[in-house]
């Protein structure tokens, strides 16, 4: 069976072809204005498209947020004899799955955002690095890139333009932290996937340690969009700190679960009632967003529209956009102990707070879990958490207690009362 | 020189060298840092927190080990958020971390208990694990494995894969299953370990140790029957003082003389007797090889000829590059050729039973262990050496029987066999084996002492990676005409990794020497995988000071010189390269290969 | 089962680092070994990639989708991710255990299945969700089970 999440959205960008063209046609994509962006791109100054990318104000969607073209103007400014980009197609959070779908619905707009921004760049080489679980994806980019070749759209001399980009697809072996750019570069060198000590950063010493761009597929799937229609079409859509359409996913206790495409216009709770059409098996106790290390979010704050500026003002953020409604008739308890046991097996195990954390935050909370858990516990818990927040290498061990945090803060009572 | 940077620490302006890490800037303004993972001879891993630190306008602690200094930076240490983190990261390694300290090889030694004292750690945060969830892995004749004391600070693994390019070690698993394991989870006796013992050397705990023979050296000693002959190698000497307190580079080879009669051994000798002994047999086999090489055109010989007294070295090339084991010398290593010239010549000599005879080395060193076990190692019919000890184990033989070497008189060694030269002596030091068979090998040719002054070949000292010279050898001796003019090429390397860049170059065919001299441990002996910990370049340094000091310091310098060995050539094996000699001193080597795995 | 060294030669002619496929082509060793990596055959990617096994097996050992086990022919990972636990699959996970009698990461008696949980499989908007080798399923419901187990017995 291919998987097919609905797509509950109408007036699409990124979604607009999939589902309605065979993904495995590169002409049906031509035919619905494909490749149109790349041709524009290859006749333009490179650091052009760089500022047009950075005048979109488009940010990376992999779920931290980095504004796209200051990112490649790093890489833009390194001087190097190659130079790399990468597609992160690790999609781990649980509740997230809008690449594959664009992977698997629309391959070529991914290909063509990232022909794109090579040659803005400078790469001549790129990867679209899909985890291992995702079958068909492989497959369908496997299809697409050839099929790119053959038209000349990827390989020598790209559209007569004297370019050459060279793009493969390197996959996963089922590890979450992949997900993180720097793990995700020693995975493709052949590494166990651990996070690396930073700086250097990669854009400034990257993959094979040359500079390398890591940005996720929806990030690279706006590019083809920004540089056909411009940087003002885009920053029209939605909110002017956080312009563009994002991906949501809504699951969990829905009634209409699927994927939506809208601009940051709208609140969390509109997207469940309009698109989702509301909770099912009772009212919403909570919604995380983001995927297990995101944040949850009561009733309260699904309510307001989470613009990137006040995902900052209140240290939130919605990562990947995955929003997995959990109803009143949930545990908040047995939810941590999910998203705890996730982190003690998927932590890659290389730095103190996240391997030993994960592992106690995990044992605490099936204390609570047992009935077992006291106040002091819950004491340990949160100094813990803080900690962690604040001590290791890399986003997974600081993200992970996200969560549990948040729970702490709004569900405290019922913690206790376990 | 690169850019000078200011960091401001705690308040102490300090300039440090960009990309200099903000740690060492903390030590450059004299600030101390809680350190776990980090070890001034490895590769920066970053991965236990515990040094952490605030740097202002970050968000987050950074780990100073691991953070670069490309711009001016204002670091805070002792706040109650850095406070807090350190101690919680330790209360998670200490949750993890089985094992009674008491029993511990490493107690009173330890970097994770001095830091949970340091710290203030004063109760359990977490359920400590309880019983063991390890089998120690005890099948290795050097190193033992006991894993429920690992912390997971990698040390081990920066040592074998960066420094010494072994592969023996690597993580294994994820998340919270992760392990320090070797490949395909087998006993370290099955892999391609060569005993070095450096990982042992480098562990903050007690999760690495040597195998202990102690015990039946205890046992052999209080046997009636049995003679319990004792012979110490040089580099212990400079180095077993600080297991007394004593600072590094202390020499008290005249003590642990007395120490060691009192503790039981029969008799006490100098293993540099045997080194003069060695450097006879090798000095001739290499020009035996540049006789055969240059005057015969005999192709099956092969050059440059390496010293194989190191035995982590041996088992190294054995392992890493079977095709050139023609290229070693064939001479055992002094602890091996003196075992075997005890249990014959001497055991004649002194009038007792070889059979009857027990050799105990004490060595610098973890694969001595090993070496003394390879079946080969039997030429007289016996266990060429029964025993090798560490320099730790000796030193827990001595407290344990309350000798400490602060007490003792200063007592020479035992006759007949007793002295080496001070070519023996820096054997010990990296260079040294080189440095002792040129003094021999330029007189044999010439006829004249080495030109250096006072006999030091400084070239080959210090501990620069790899290091040469050449020597041209003029107006030779007559029965040397073939080697007038030439140049002899040496090199000399410690650390495998540095013996590797030459074995590379020898498969590449571009390595131009004569004679190599390889130590498989940084520094040379001195920086043995058996010696005391912590080791460091400095302490290594203090170390080869006072083997170069003894040198200067003994009468004979040349081991053609030493009176004794002349003596067992008279009387025993004729000349260097005699049958005897090949029958006794010297062995061969086994092809292992790289995938060599045992079941 | 004796390991094909050959074909493990084969499919490592196209190696290179450069190519960053060393993922790639150990997921076709380890099916043409039979859904898992015996020691054979780790030793002769380690000979080919010219890598120390220690970091063969350090590799191996760190992706969850590489065993150096036996597994059977088929392999069913159940999803344990929170939206597919609040929808189910702790019970769909106990069905399988039941049918297959087996536990968790275990293979059954005739070798044909090895069941085991997976991370997120990136299906959540179809929970629960398993896959059988490839092949993803959402929307599993217990009284489909049989129907698609039954296509690879």
């Amino acid at each position: 069976m291919k998987y097919n999440a609905k797509i509950l959205s109408t007036d699409n960008v990124l979604l607009k072809n999939v589902g309605n063209i065979d993904p495995l046609k590169i002409d049906e994509y031509i035919a619905n204005g494909g490749y149109e962006a790349l041709k524009k791109a290859v006749t333009m100054d490179r650091k052009a498209i760089i500022d047009s990318v950075s005048d979109s104000g488009l940010r990376g969607r992999g779920g931290a947020n980095f504004p796209t073209g200051r990112k490649w103007l790093f890489t833009y400014n390194a001087t190097a004899d190659q130079k790399y980009l990468i597609i992160n197609a690790d999609e781990g959070e649980p509740g997230t799955v809008k690449d594959r779908i664009l992977m698997e619905g629309d391959p070529h707009q991914i290909i063509e955002g990232m022909v794109i921004a090579a040659y803005a760049i400078g790469a001549t080489k790129g990867f679209i690095y899909i985890r291992g679980e995702y079958n068909d994806s492989i497959k369908t980019m496997n299809a697409a890139i050839k099929q790119a070749e053959e038209k000349g759209m990827l390989g020598k001399n790209i559209l007569g333009s004297g370019f050459d980009f060279e793009m493969r697809v390197a996959m996963g072996g089922g590890a979450y932290i992949c997900g993180e750019e720097t793990a995700l570069i020693d995975s493709i060198e052949g590494k166990r996937g651990e996070p690396r000590l930073k700086p250097p950063y990669p854009p400034v010493e990257g993959l094979f340690k040359k500079p390398t761009i890591v940005n996720n597929v929806e990030t690279i799937a706006n590019v083809p969009h920004i540089i056909a229609k411009g940087s003002e079409w885009f920053r029209s859509l939605g909110a002017s700190c956080s312009p563009g359409t994002k991906l949501f996913m809504l699951c969990g206790d829905i009634n209409e679960p699927g994927i939506v495409e809208t601009p940051i216009d709208l609140s969390f709770e509109d997207v469940i009632e309009k698109f989702g059409k509301g909770a099912n098996g009772g009212e919403i106790k909570f919604a995380q967003i983001g995927g297990s290390s995101g944040n949850i979010f009561t009733p309260e704050m699904l309510k307001k529209v989470w613009t990137y500026e006040r995902c900052c003002e209140f240290k939130v953020s919605y990562g990947t956009g995955s929003i997995f409604v959990c109803n009143d008739s949930r545990s908040i308890v047995d939810h941590l102990l999910t998203v705890a046991e996730f982190f003690e097996h998927e932590s890659c195990g290389k730095c103190t707070p996240c391997r030993e954390g994960t592992h106690r935050v995990k044992q605490i909370i099936e204390d609570f879990a047992f009935g077992e858990g006291t106040v002091s516990d819950l004491e340990i818990l949160k100094e813990l958490c803080l900690i962690m927040k604040r001590s290791p290498i890399c986003g997974l061990g600081q993200a992970c207690v996200n969560p549990v945090l948040d729970a702490i803060e709004y569900f405290k009572g019922e913690i206790l009362a376990n | 020189m690169s850019e000078m940077i200011k960091v401001n620490i705690d308040g102490i302006e300090v300039e440090v060298e960009s990309g200099a890490t903000v740690l060492s800037a903390c030590e450059k303004a004299g600030v101390k840092v809680p350190v776990l993972c980090h070890h001034p001879d490895l590769n920066v891993a970053g991965v236990c927190r515990v040094c952490m630190v605030e740097i202002e306008g970050m968000g987050n602690l950074q780990a100073s080990c691991a953070y670069p200094v490309t711009q001016p930076l204002t670091v805070k240490t002792k706040t109650n958020r850095v406070r807090k983190a350190r101690r919680m990261n330790l209360d998670l390694v200490l949750a993890e971390h089985y094992g009674d300290c008491y029993t511990c090889p490493r107690n009173g030694n330890c970097e994770l208990r001095t830091l949970a004292d340091e710290y203030g750690v004063d109760k359990f945060k977490f359920p400590h694990v309880d019983k063991p969830r390890y089998a120690k892995d005890t099948k290795s004749f050097s190193i033992i494995r006991d894993q429920d004391k690992c912390i997971h600070c990698k040390r081990c693994i920066r040592t074998c894969i960066d420094m010494q390019k072994v592969n023996v070690y690597e993580t294994a698993n994820k998340g919270h299953d992760v392990e320090i394991q070797v490949a395909l989870n087998k006993s370290i006796a099955d892999v391609v370990c060569i005993n070095c013992g450096q990982c042992v050397n480098r562990c903050p705990t007690g999760a690495l140790w040597t195998q202990d023979v102690s015990d039946q050296v205890w046992e052999d000693i209080e046997n009636p029957d049995l003679f319990v002959i004792m012979q110490t190698a040089p580099s212990p000497r400079a180095a077993i003082g600080e297991e007394f307190g004593y600072p590094p580079g202390t020499r008290v080879t005249k003590k642990l003389n007395a120490a060691m009669r009192r503790a039981g051994f029969d008799k006490v000798l100098d293993t540099n007797f045997a080194a003069d002994l060695t450097i006879m047999e090798e000095g001739t086999e290499l020009l035996e090889r540049l006789h055969k090489v240059i005057v015969k055109k005999d192709k099956s010989v092969k050059i440059p000829m390496f010293t194989s007294c190191s035995p982590g070295w041996v088992k190294f090339i054995e392992h890493y590059y079977p095709d050139h084991l023609d290229h070693l010398s064939t001479c055992k290593s002094p602890q091996q050729m003196y075992g075997a010239v005890i249990k014959t010549y001497y055991a004649e000599k002194i009038g007792i039973d070889p059979s009857k005879i027990r050799t105990v080395a004490l060595m610098p060193c973890s694969a001595k262990k090993y070496e003394c076990n390879r079946p080969e190692m039997n030429a007289s019919g016996y266990r060429d050496v029964d025993y090798g000890l560490t320099t730790r184990e000796m030193a827990m033989m001595l407290k344990e029987a309350g000798l400490h070497l602060a007490d003792m008189p200063t007592e020479e060694f035992d006759p007949v066999l007793g002295e080496g030269s001070g070519a023996g002596m820096i054997f010990g030091a990296t260079g040294g084996v080189m440095e002792a068979a040129i003094r021999t090998v330029y007189e044999l040719v010439t006829g004249r002492p080495v030109p250096f002054e006072r006999l030091n070949i400084t070239p080959v000292r210090g501990m620069e990676a790899i290091k040469e010279a050449s020597l041209k050898l003029e107006k030779v001796k007559k029965e040397y005409k073939w080697l007038e003019g030439v140049e002899l090429k040496i090199a000399v390397a410690h650390g495998t990794a540095n013996a590797k860049i030459l074995m590379d170059k020898l498969v590449d065919g571009t390595l131009d020497y004569h004679f190599i001299e390889v130590m498989a441990c940084p520094g040379g002996c001195l920086g043995g995988g058996g010696q005391p910990i912590p080791t460091t370049p400095e302490i290594r340094k203090a170390r080869a000071n006072a083997i170069y000091q003894e040198d200067e310091e003994i009468e004979i310098r040349k081991s053609h010189e030493n009176p004794l060995i002349q003596k067992l050539y008279k009387e025993f094996l004729g000349k260097p390269g005699s049958h005897k000699s090949h029958e006794l001193l010297h062995t061969h080597y086994t092809k292992r290969g790289q995938y060599f795995v045992k079941d | 089962m004796s390991v094909n060294l050959e074909r493990i030669r084969e499919i490592f002619s196209d190696y290179s680092p450069e190519k960053g496929n060393f993922m790639v082509l150990l997921h076709d060793v380890q099916k043409a070994c039979g859904n898992w990596l015996p020691e054979e055959a780790l030793m002769e990617v380690s000979k080919l990639a010219k890598m120390p096994l220690n970091k063969v097996y350090g590799f191996v050992s760190f992706y969850t989708m590489f065993s150096t086990q036996p597994r059977g022919k088929h392999i069913i990972r159940v999803c344990k991710d929170g939206p597919c636990a609040v929808k189910g699959s702790l019970m769909l996970a106990d069905l399988l255990m039941k049918e297959l009698d087996v536990d968790m990461g275990e293979t059954t008696d005739d070798n044909h299945f090895t069941l085991e949980e997976t991370a997120c499989i990136g299906t959540c908007t179809a929970s629960p969700a398993m896959m059988i080798d490839d092949e993803v399923y959402g929307n599993v419901a217990p009284e489909s089970l049989n129907s698609i187990l039954k296509k690879y017995r």
